[in-house]
């Protein structure tokens, strides 16, 4: 039973008060049952037009006293037939069943009346009941050929007629199905029988067909030899199968095709095949030719040769039709492909009821250039762009590009270049130039972005004719090296000169720069100026060269000197890394190297004395690194020709020496300094009129200086 | 009494086209401010109180006075391939250069005059004169010659006269002790130190050598302002030769961190101006043969 309706409320003439509702309706179809009001509509639908659907309906007495039913009809045409004509008496509770079937005489929709007469213990003779729809689907098949598309009728055990058609030329006819019921069809299945015949464009099945609605799908017939052929489509529906016969003609060509190389061995070909040119660079020409044969025993005249396409594809060298060719007789047709832009073309060459489908890919370019990336090649159009990832400066964008020759014929590269923005970009692994690709050759080569500062940049990499625009971006640094410096102890003494070397602790692929500037902090309270690199000054450049871990200087040299002065106090040595575009790539300043000089007692370096205008001046020079002097002390050696008193004078200099230190002209000289001490002689008056020299009187002086931190080796002058 | 600061010499700064003092001692020295600048080439006597400069394709005489001043003597036009040499004592300074024949012509400039004379020409072939060794004392050039016919050490008086002294032996550099008496000269014949004595016109005394037989020259001599040390440099090796001139000791060797191009005598005991050919860009070379150390004097100096 396939009966599952949606229930309308109407009121249904004739039928009661609906106030009296001790009587309730519910209806068991196929195994569901459900209510039916009083004055509502139960739709009965049946499988087919002549097949029946069935219900049992239920009358629930709902009272509280007894019901006498009266009376039970169906009010309608004969396809409706009631089960029951029973007149129980229902006490509360109480059901009272009865069968109700619908036959569908038609597949429009008809109406009947189910009226249950009932009368109440003490109450009036009443009615209750509901409506009933029946309805029924209906499936009409249509046709229509390609040729007109007109619709055809099909009825189940018809015929659909195809057209004749050479053998390996398809035809085909679009069937319809159209539900022209009252209610849905369901169509479970649909199938072809014969070798020849097919089902093309089917949906998905099984499906439903609304009411009103329809669905299509196509018949195929694809003939392999001549002669009438037959075949069944049958459609699985509303009631009995739907199946009507195809029928198809097929005849021998009458032409025969042989695609004729320039070398090598003749191809036989059908009617309605393809033919493929090789790709065609646009504006060149790919040709083929092809020879017709009459096969027949008689003569066939041709009554022409043309193309659906004449734009892309030409045929060059036509004879005059009609043309009557002999039995055995032959015609060679050329056929070029003059594609005029890149992309797939295809023509139809018809010669006379004969069809062959040309075909072939236009190539706006001998080569194809492709970027690789994680997804495969991408295709650069020509004159495009080859993207590169985002790149941070110090590390390397690459764009891996593939070259294929795409053509048929070899292709050679003469040269390539690069219009650099920046020097940022370089191509690295080209093969050899001049290069020859064969026909679907590639060769592979790298363009590598090593940005030296941020920002967008640009460049053109041209291969012959081929032009490609780089575009990349670079981004600040995100990694570093650290810089080192090295060659010096930390702690060091005054007047040493220390090499220096600057190290980064990993390379980077571009040039690196940048300074080492000294600063000095004395204890003293005063700048040391003689603190200074070799190459003069307090700050000295350096360049890391891409991909070196180490610094050069001026004179490429890997060293640089520096002075530690005469002054105690801490040097410092602070770095400073940027790119060669000046992009700041610190901080470094944890790098910074510290060399401390240690104050020290006072060293001498030289003793002399001089005369001037009688006065003799022993004089020292030396060094005191904090910039004090305490005493010098002064021996003499006396010869022994004359009496000799005090030997051994000590001499505060502190005084002086703060006088000096203090002044701005003694920064120049840090901590050294040359003291300076006058020397009289009192020549006893009995010696007075001998002429005596100094080194009549000392055979040597010797001197040495002291400062808060200690006393300096001594010097000894020996007097001449 | 007084404390002052320490200066130890004057130098040519190239760099800047000056003459300045250098301030500090070897290890902790720099330039100071100039004291004649716009100079293409200068020659600084021994004693670094006078000097011999050549600007704007002028030749001149200068004195450096105590406070940083300087007066001048014009020598005139500057010839090509000009050079000068100064005596030991400072006292004079010869300039020698090539005439239009090839022979040389010399001026002579003694620093307490005001004038120079000369040109005096000579009958010596400039490019042939290897060496030249002033002494203002006897007002006579000593030149070293390497000539295939007239090879030897000449005495060229400042008159012009000049006297063959020994025509056996190839000298290549000279230079006079402290008290000009002795002349030291080396020969590449043989790579070897002569000494001669010219008070005695002794013949020359061979000095212990420690020399490459792969010698080769341009070579400079040069005493130190005290005398008690030789240096002698060559420009086949990164090293030079330092002689202790009281002993028959065999020479220090000192390695150098490039060819040596020349040496000269300076400042106080033991110092030595060096130039090589691979040095910190601009620097100044400072010798101290007491201690085998070099020394720079930082280049491009501050103004002050």
């Amino acid at each position: 039973m396939r009966a599952l309706h949606s229930i309308a409320l109407f009121l249904l003439a004739g039928v009661g008060s609906l106030s009296a509702q001790v009587i309730q309706f519910r209806v068991q179809s196929s195994g569901s049952v459900f209510a039916v009001p009083n004055a509502g509509t139960l739709t009965m639908a049946a499988p087919a037009r002549g097949q029946t659907a069935e219900v049992t309906v239920s009358a629930f007495y709902a009272g509280a006293k007894a019901a006498s039913i009266l009376k039970t009809e169906l009010l309608g045409t004969s396809d409706y037939a009631l089960g029951s004509t029973a007149t129980p008496t229902l006490q509360p509770t109480d059901i009272y069943s009865f069968p109700v079937r619908y036959t569908a005489s038609t597949a429009n929709a008809t109406q009947a009346l189910l009226v249950v007469t009932y009368r109440e213990t003490g109450g009036d003779i009443a009615t209750a009941g509901f409506g009933i729809s029946g309805t029924a689907p209906q499936v009409v098949a249509t046709y229509s050929l390609p040729s007109d598309n007109n619709a055809r009728t099909l009825a189940s055990g018809g015929q659909l007629a195809l057209p004749p058609v050479p053998v390996y030329t398809p035809a085909q006819a679009t069937v319809t199905l159209n539900n022209t019921g009252s209610a849905t069809a369901t169509i479970t299945g649909i199938t072809a029988s014969g070798s020849v015949f097919d089902l093309i464009n089917l949906p998905l099945l099984p499906l439903t067909i609304d009411p009103a609605r329809s669905i299509s799908f196509n018949v195929r017939f694809q003939p392999t030899d001549p002669g009438s052929l037959a075949g069944t489509v049958q459609v699985n529906g509303p009631g009995s199968p739907f199946v009507f016969a195809v029928t198809g003609s097929a005849y021998a060509a009458q032409l025969s095709y042989t695609l004729v190389p320039d070398t090598g061995t003749p191809t036989a070909v059908t009617a309605n095949s393809t033919l493929t040119f090789p790709s065609t660079l646009v504006g060149q020409q790919a040709s083929l030719r092809l020879r017709l044969a009459n096969q027949t025993p008689s003569s066939f005249t041709l009554s022409s040769i043309s193309l659906s396409d004449s734009t892309n594809f030409q045929l060059p060298t036509l004879p005059v039709f009609p043309l009557i060719l002999a039995s055995g007789a032959s015609l060679d047709v050329q056929a070029n492909f003059v594609p005029g832009k890149g992309g797939i073309f295809n023509s139809q060459l018809r010669i006379g009821n004969d069809s062959i489908l040309l075909t072939g890919a236009g190539l706006s370019s001998a080569l194809d250039f492709s970027v690789v990336g994680p997804q495969g090649e991408t295709l650069i159009a020509p004159g495009g762009t080859i993207p590169f990832p985002i790149t941070a400066v110090g590390t390397i964008g690459t764009a891996n590009v593939v070259i294929r020759n795409k053509t048929s014929a070899p292709v050679t590269l003469t040269a390539w270049s690069l219009a650099n923005d920046r020097s940022a970009f370089a191509v690295t692994g080209t093969p050899q130039f001049p290069l020859t690709l064969q026909p679907s050759q590639s060769a592979n080569f790298s363009v590598q972005f090593t940005p030296n500062t941020t920002g967008p940049f640009s460049g053109t990499v041209v291969f012959d004719t081929y032009s490609y625009t780089l575009v990349a971006s670079a981004t600040s640094p995100s990694s570093i090296p650290n810089l080192t410096i090295a060659g010096a102890p930390a702690s060091v003494t005054a007047l040493q000169q220390l090499p220096l070397s600057v190290s980064i602790d990993k390379v980077w692929p571009i040039d690196l720069v940048g300074d080492l500037t000294l600063s000095f902090d004395s204890g003293a309270f005063t700048i040391d100026p003689s603190v200074q690199f070799s190459t003069g000054g307090i700050k000295v450049s350096f360049k890391i060269p891409a991909g070196s871990l180490k610094a050069t200087f001026a004179n490429s040299s890997t060293l640089v000197r520096i002075q530690t002065g005469s002054v105690a106090g801490e040097i410092q040595v602070t770095p400073t890394l940027r790119t060669a575009s000046s992009l700041d790539v610190g901080p470094v300043s944890a790098s910074v190297l510290r060399l401390t000089v240690a104050p020290a007692a006072p060293t001498l370096f030289s003793i002399g004395l001089t005369t001037t205008g009688g006065v003799y001046l022993v004089q020292v020079t030396g060094i005191s690194t904090p910039r004090s002097l305490g005493h010098a002390h002064l021996k003499f050696a006396p010869t022994g020709k004359i009496p000799f008193g005090t030997t051994d004078f000590t001499v505060d200099l502190t005084a002086v020496s703060n006088a000096w230190f203090r002044t701005t002209t003694s920064n120049s000289y840090g901590g050294l300094f040359t003291v300076s001490i006058p020397v009289s002689l009192t020549i006893p008056t009995s010696l007075a009129t001998t002429a005596l020299t100094l080194a009549d009187v000392f055979k040597s002086i010797t001197m040495d200086v002291d400062n808060s931190l200690g006393v300096s080796a001594p010097l000894t002058l020996t007097v001449q | 009494m007084q404390v002052s600061g320490v200066t130890s010499g004057a130098l040519f700064d190239p760099p800047s086209g000056s003459i300045r003092q250098v301030l500090g001692v070897p290890g902790g020295a720099r330039f100071g401010s100039p004291i004649v600048s716009g100079l293409d080439n200068a020659w600084i006597s021994p004693d670094g109180k006078s000097a011999v400069t050549l600007a704007a394709g002028q030749v001149s005489g200068i004195r450096i006075q105590a406070d940083g001043g300087y007066s001048t003597t014009p020598w005139g036009p500057a010839p090509d391939k000009f050079k000068a040499v100064w005596s030991r004592d400072g006292k004079a300074a010869v300039g020698i250069y090539p005439q239009e024949d090839g022979t040389a012509a010399f001026q002579v400039w003694r620093v307490e005059q005001s004038s120079v004379d000369g040109p005096i020409p000579i009958t010596l072939v400039y490019a042939s004169i290897r060496s030249l060794a002033v002494r203002a004392r006897t007002s006579e050039i000593f030149a070293a010659v390497q000539d295939a016919n007239a090879g030897g050490l000449y005495s060229v008086a400042f008159s012009g006269n000049s006297s063959q002294l020994n025509s056996q032996i190839g000298l290549e550099a000279l230079a006079l002790d402290t008290v000009d008496t002795l002349l030291y000269g080396f020969t590449s014949t043989g790579n070897t130190l002569l000494t001669f004595n010219t008070a005695t016109d002794s013949l020359p005394v061979a000095m212990p050598a420690q020399v490459s037989t792969e010698v080769t020259c341009p070579c400079s001599l040069a005493p130190s302002t005290d005398g008690g040390h030789l240096a002698l440099a060559y420009a086949a090796t990164d090293q030079l030769l330092v002689y202790e001139t009281a002993t028959a000791n065999p020479p220090a060797v000192i390695l150098l961190e490039g060819r040596p191009e020349g040496l000269d005598a300076y400042g106080s005991a033991g110092l030595f101006t060096l130039a090589l050919r691979r040095q910190d860009a601009a620097s100044a070379l400072l010798l101290d043969v007491k201690s085998g150390s070099v020394y720079f004097v930082p280049a491009s100096p501050p103004a002050n």
